[in-house]
């Protein structure tokens, strides 16, 4: 039976994550929580590691904005174990692409607390910033008026993966009177620890809250299939799919912001892309004219083939792109067959393999 | 040839020959190979893949550390090693001399074309107007009397067939290089100072022409089991399709005959050739692959001899799966079918109903002959034969024969004084050519031919080309570059000129390749930089594809660069665990090449299972083993000691073992072999642990060998073979029952000739020549009684007795027996070595043994370079075959342990540290267990030992930070833009 509690809202659900995230912090449950916070200058909740429970007021765990995917900057905190215990509260895409770059090395879990939400999407941060400039809780009000959800991106509404996999912690929104109260959920022992020593008390799950997530995963995967059939048009051959990218500058905007490309270098910035005058001429000689840089499509192509079984959708490649190139749509759409033709969900566990290290040629066949 | 490097002569280029060829050219001998026939590889050259994995494989012979002396490519195409030389349509005559300065003399027959100036054009076979069954593929279809003896050996020249040539001379005058000579005149030749000779001529198959059985000849659809390989060959008369030969019509049901020449009393026939029933299965399965899916494929047989480690489930998993069927009966004859290409069976099945079956095809499963009689020169001092010489072995026996044979010879060698190249000779290093520390400035050289009579205007398109190409690109052209005069002029342009990197545009590669290496010697060009392209071979082709096959070599040659790797040094002494009889031959043969040795061993005593093994010669071989091993002084003998921990990698290892006394010691060595052992099995199946009466067959040995026994009163004894084996969970043959079981039955009759002796038994599994005993046991009135998995024979321990229920195989109904005693067969299992594994991190396979790195290829090799197993820690196996896998364990580590340090070959991979990020994938993909974490650098390291440059790790690095030499991205993008 999965352990959960009650917590009060009283119309502001975020002031009740930030008091269990502080008594976690002075019960010395955990050391340090990684957490979106507000910091002096901008609204852009950035994600920030805070140690003095005191700190934790201008955190803001469940502001409907994500200015990039901070699972990389929970995996800089978690590298090695250090003896210290990290909570990290993390968006569902986050998670799973924390869980990813576990599994590459790049991140031990051992240590970590990760404290997952319900997610009903982010808005683009040109768009907070706006809307933050006209209002003071954005948070409170984005779950208190369902229209304002309709304002998130356009990967999000296509997101299936709204509830978050392998949490040790989850804060639960869906079936949920807000604005009254919401649920806390342990998914491992380690969470159930946590609820039991901040001496929340248990109840049985509430019913509503299956009933609300299949109903959200209805209309996700509608605008999901949607988004797979027209996107698969614009990449149906490579015509398409070169056309689809022509405005691209080679900025690598969406590569930094991806956060499974976890590469020290990107191999575009090696020395094997600094092609030698020769090569530039021959090339040039033999078609007639080149375009420079002469790897845009061999750029993506080649993402595509590293990261698409990888992919989480967090959408933040499209949110960069200066072009306005519909990269993560065109990432979900391949990642989506890719995922499936290996049954595999990046992030939805930590002990699955990566399918190319598991992958055997026989195995496919009766596909 | 080295001056001062001593010679090895082999004899026989089979795998064995080659498998002793290649042992000795590792450890820096100079080798020559001779072979009778035209070809090199033997019987395998006819059959295509083996079992278990039904691919190919013979390549897994070829040297894994020093591969730069050795062509990586196809074995099956030839031989190519610096060190080995290879004399085919050869015969040894005679040898005389001492070992170490053996004269041999040899005779050989010549193949009638030049192979310095054949460039396998192939006019000579289109001439030649005689037509003559092609042999190789077993008479199916018709081969000219000159010819490529065996087609997929294209870098071999054509040879004439001077049975069947009439020397019309039609092929010397469509000859464009003058290679064809028709002079047969047999030449024979002294070879001197040869410091040992191994002799491995194996056997041949059985010719069941010879015997009129079966219909061989008069039914175009009664096969060999190697004609039918040949059938099924893409290389074969059908193009791999299967097909009879009568009609061309597809093939929808095949059966395979057993024991065809073997297992055969009346034709003076009793052994069995070990080999075939896998050897039936796999063609089935084969078939299978090519049949469509209600075809039907059967084999029949009398004991399906599955005798191998892995061998019981391969055949379960063809029957249960792949839908082979398996009838147990000896056909009587074959009858022409309704339909007179048909064949008609007649057989009586298990039912002991008489059935009549027609098939499209019938194979014959014609077994290996037993061994030859060797020649006189075998018994020579100096002279080592191989077991395969010896007959009926697979090809893991081959191959571990082979090594035993090149080991003993080798320790001859060790004791007369004789020793192998230097170890510390310079290699010279393509890696560190100063051509890697320039700009590529490419020379190309375009051969004008002297026979192609149109080259010059081709030439001059290609030239016209080559000069809009950018950056510097020197172009010459040669005439006959494959002529000395021309190769001449290649090396003089080298020196006049500026050049650092080189192309030739010439004809067919193998022409030149041999060439290119001889570069290295008078020139600073070495072949890592050499690229070439055939612009005269094949059909007539577009300038413009002939630039592109330019324009690819001058971009792989562009993308060279130079080797960064270091030597990796070698600790030259080695760690064996387990004392039995594989561990003590390992440590023995090791001991004897100088080398020092480690022997752990985790009881008190050594011996292993030497305190079970009642047999007075093969107590005594091994004793004899125990005591040498026990008074060297090279062998530290560690008792009541185990492994604790081990780190490293292959001839570098640190290890630290911990005494009964809780004392440890740390040892350094270069290899380690594990001959951890095994031990009799446990079994609660029939009643086993009910009555005092029932024993295992071990028990059983040792209770008739006893003095006593014949004062004992002895009725009846019965035996149930496979007791708690062959099923899961313990689905595997133990090999050694079946025989020993025979050996029992047999003493007990000598003692009591009265007391009735009764077997149960699955599949008698008494492989090679111990089918003697089975047949003695017949004779001597042994009953047999054959039950399947569902029909076993049941025990009950009635009041003070025993009862057998069984069925009589021949009347079909019930018998009851109430035997003295019973015998379970109850098999071998290995010794548990859970934490040996973990600490080595080798496989195992489920059933507990040690796996190697090839089943047939390199049977004592394990997954990780460096680590060795033999005995039973491996697989079932007699006390004598263990031993052996021992002195073949210690042959494969003196590959390693003959080194001083092992030096970076040109194919590796290599770490970018600066921009790898650590994440491991390559470790887990690298099948050759080659990369490691180091962990106090903080990187992912690749040990030059293990690395074979297959290009795993580099294909899954995301951004390139493995890579493999002469395989980098930005090189292969350029060579397939250039392809474009």
């Amino acid at each position: 039976m999965t352990m959960y509690a009650i917590l009060e809202t009283n119309n502001n659900p975020s002031e009740t994550i930030r008091s269990v995230l502080k008594n976690m912090l002075s019960e010395k449950l955990v050391d340090v929580v990684l957490v979106p916070f507000k910091t002096e200058y901008s609204s852009l909740p950035m994600p920030t590691l805070i140690a003095d429970p005191e700190k934790m007021l201008q955190a803001q765990p469940l502001a409907p904005a994500a200015p990039f995917n901070a699972a990389r900057q929970a995996a800089s905190v978690l590298r090695y174990p250090t003896g210290k215990k990290v909570a990290v509260v993390l968006r569902t895409c986050e998670i799973r692409a924390l869980i990813e770059l576990a599994k590459l090395k790049q991140c031990v879990l051992d240590e970590a607390i990760l404290i997952g939400f319900d997610c009903m999407g982010r808005i683009e941060n040109d768009s907070y910033l706006e809307m933050a400039a006209q209002e003071e809780d954005i948070t409170t009000s984005f779950y208190a008026d369902s229209s304002m959800q309709d304002r998130i991106t356009g990967i999000c509404k296509a997101c299936e993966y709204f509830q978050p996999y392998g949490a040790d912690l989850t804060i639960c929104l869906l079936g949920m009177p807000v604005m009254e109260k919401i649920g806390l959920m342990a998914g491992t022992e380690a969470g159930e620890n946590i609820i039991k020593s901040l001496g929340l008390s248990t109840v049985e799950q509430p019913e509503g809250r299956e009933v609300a997530a299949n109903s959200l995963l209805q209309k996700r995967t509608e605008a999901r299939d949607k988004l797979f059939s027209e996107t698969s048009e614009k990449i149906k051959d490579i015509e398409k799919f070169q056309k689809t990218i022509a405005n691209c500058l080679n900025c690598y905007n969406c590569r930094n912001a991806c956060p499974v490309c976890y590469c020290k270098e990107c191999v575009f910035l090696t020395d094997v892309f600094a092609h030698e005058p020769e090569v530039l001429q021959r090339r040039a000689a033999k078609r007639g004219a080149v375009k420079l840089p002469a790897d845009t499509t061999m750029f993506h192509m080649t993402r595509l083939a590293h990261m698409s079984h990888a992919c989480v959708g967090c959408g933040q490649c499209s949110s960069v792109c200066p072009s306005s190139i519909p990269v993560a749509d065109i990432f979900r759409t391949v990642s989506a067959k890719v995922q499936e033709l290996y049954n595999y969900v990046p992030g939805r566990d930590i002990s699955e393999s990566i399918p190319y290290l598991v992958f055997e040629e026989e195995s496919s066949n009766g596909k | 040839m080295g001056n001062k490097i001593a010679k090895i002569l082999v004899v026989g280029a089979g795998i064995s020959g080659i498998r002793a060829a290649l042992d000795f050219a590792d450890i820096g001998y100079q080798v020559c190979v001779v072979e009778k026939s035209p070809a090199v590889g033997g019987i395998l050259l006819q059959l295509d893949r083996q079992f278990p994995n039904n691919h190919c494989g013979m390549c897994r012979m070829l040297p894994m550390i020093d591969r730069d002396v050795c062509s990586q490519f196809c074995l099956r195409r030839g031989l190519f090693h610096d060190s080995i030389s290879v004399h085919t349509s050869t015969e040894v005559v005679s040898i005389e001399g001492n070992p170490g300065q053996l004269k041999v003399v040899l005779s050989r027959q010549p193949r009638g074309v030049d192979s310095e100036l054949c460039n396998f054009c192939g006019k000579c076979e289109e001439v030649c107007p005689v037509s003559v069954p092609d042999t190789f593929n077993e008479g199916l279809g018709e081969r000219k009397a000159i010819c490529l003896p065996v087609p997929h050996q294209t870098s071999g020249p054509y040879s004439i067939d001077w049975a069947s040539c009439t020397k019309c001379g039609e092929c010397e005058k469509a000859c464009p290089t003058g290679a064809v000579k028709l002079d047969n005149e047999h030449e024979t030749f002294d070879m001197e100072d040869v410091a040992a000779v191994i002799i491995a001529t194996g056997t041949k198959l059985f010719n069941p022409d010879s015997v009129d059985l079966y219909g061989c000849g008069e039914f175009p659809n009664v096969v060999t089991s190697t004609a039918f390989e040949r059938i099924i060959s893409s290389s074969g008369p059908f193009k791999g399709s299967l097909v009879r030969p009568s009609d061309g019509r597809e093939v929808k049901k095949v059966a395979w005959l057993q024991c065809v020449g073997s297992r055969n009393l009346m034709i003076g026939a009793d052994y069995c050739s070990s080999a075939c029933c896998m050897f039936a299965i796999k063609e089935a399965l084969l078939a299978r692959e090519k049949m469509s899916k209600d075809a039907e494929t059967v084999i029949f047989y009398m004991d399906m001899r599955t005798f191998g480690r892995d061998f019981q489930r391969y055949r379960d998993r063809a029957e249960k799966e792949s839908g082979v069927r398996f009838v147990r009966c000896r056909v009587h004859s074959i009858e022409p079918g309704e339909n007179p290409d048909d064949l008609r069976l007649k057989y009586v099945d298990s039912s002991r109903k008489t059935v009549e079956e027609d098939f499209d095809m019938i194979v014959l499963s014609t077994g290996k002959e037993p061994g030859r009689k060797l020649p006189d020169y075998a018994s020579h001092e100096g002279v080592f034969v191989a077991d395969s010489a010896k007959g009926l072995k697979d090809i893991s026996g081959s191959v571990i024969g082979a090594e035993v044979a090149a080991g003993r010879a080798s320790r001859m060698l060790k004791n007369l004084g004789i020793m192998p190249a230097d170890k510390d000779k310079d290699q010279k290093s393509a890696g560190q050519s100063k051509a890697f520390e320039e700009r590529p400035r490419v020379q190309v050289v375009l051969c004008e031919c002297g026979v192609i009579s149109d080259a010059g205007s081709l030439l001059d398109g290609i030239e016209s080309e080559l000069e809009k190409f950018p950056g510097r690109l020197d172009i010459v052209r040669v005439k006959s570059l494959c002529r000395k005069e021309g190769w001449d002029k290649v090396k003089q342009i080298i020196r006049d000129g500026s050049a650092n990197r080189l192309v030739f545009a010439a004809c067919n590669k193998n022409v030149l390749g041999p060439k290119i290496k001889e570069l290295e010697e008078d020139t600073e060009i070495f072949d890592s930089i050499v690229e070439s392209a055939d612009i005269y071979s094949g059909d007539e082709r577009s300038i413009d594809s002939l630039i592109k096959d330019l324009d690819m070599a001058v971009s792989r040659l562009r993308s060279r660069r130079a080797l960064f790797e270091h030597s990796q040094p070698v600790t030259g002494s080695a760690l064996v665990i387990g004392g039995g009889p594989a561990g003590l031959s390992a440590a023995l043969a090791l001991a004897d090449h100088k080398i020092d040795v480690f022997l752990v061993e985790k009881s008190e005593t050594l011996g292993g299972n030497l305190k079970y093994i009642i047999d007075k010669e093969l107590r005594q071989s091994i004793e004899e083993i125990l005591n040498k091993v026990e008074g060297n002084p090279r062998i530290k003998i560690h008792k009541e000691a185990e492994l604790i921990t081990s780190s490293g990698i292959s001839g570098n290892f640190t290890s630290k073992i911990q005494m009964k006394t809780g004392e440890q010691k740390t040892i350094l060595h270069g290899v380690t072999i594990l001959a951890t052992g095994g031990t009799a099995a446990e079994t609660d199946s029939y009643s086993m642990d009910d009555h005092e009466r029932i024993v295992s067959l071990f028990e059983m040995e040792k209770l008739v060998n006893d003095a006593s026994f014949s004062g004992q009163a002895v009725k009846s004894i019965v035996m149930i073979q496979c007791a708690g084996t062959r099923e899961e969970p313990r689905n595997y043959c133990s090999r050694v029952c079946c025989i020993k079981s025979l050996n029992n039955a047999l003493k007990i009759k000598q003692i009591h000739p009265d007391a009735e002796v009764y077997i149960f038994y699955r599949d008698i599994m008494t492989y090679g020549d111990s089918e003697r005993i089975y047949t003695e046991a017949r004779k001597k009135g042994i009953v047999f009684i054959p039950f399947d998995i569902d029909t076993k024979p049941e025990v009950l321990v009635e009041s003070g007795g025993l009862l057998v229920k069984g069925i009589d195989p021949v009347l079909g109904v019930p018998v009851e027996l109430k035997p003295d005693w019973l015998s379970l067969a109850v098999g071998v299992v290995p010794n548990f070595i859970k934490d040996l594994v973990k600490i080595f991190g080798i496989e195992t396979t489920q059933d507990g043994f040690i796996k190697e790195a090839d089943s047939k290829w390199r049977p004592v090799d394990t997954g990780q370079e460096g680590i060795f197993v033999c005995g039973l820690a491996r697989a079932p196996a007699r006390a004598d075959e263990a031993m052996k896998e021992g002195e073949a364990a210690a042959q494969r580590a003196l590959r390693i342990l003959s080194k001083n340090e092992i030096i970076p070959q040109r194919l590796l991979a290599r770490v970018r540290h600066s921009i790898c990020s650590m994440c491991s994938l390559c470790i887990e993909v690298c099948p050759f267990n080659a990369r490691y974490i180091d962990t106090a650098e903080g990187k992912i390291m690749v040990d030059i030992a293990s690395c074979q440059g297959c290009g795993t790790c580099a294909a899954i690095c995301p951004n390139s930070a493995t890579l493999i030499v002469d395989f980098e991205d930005d090189g292969i993008m350029n060579v397939i833009e250039a392809a474009l």
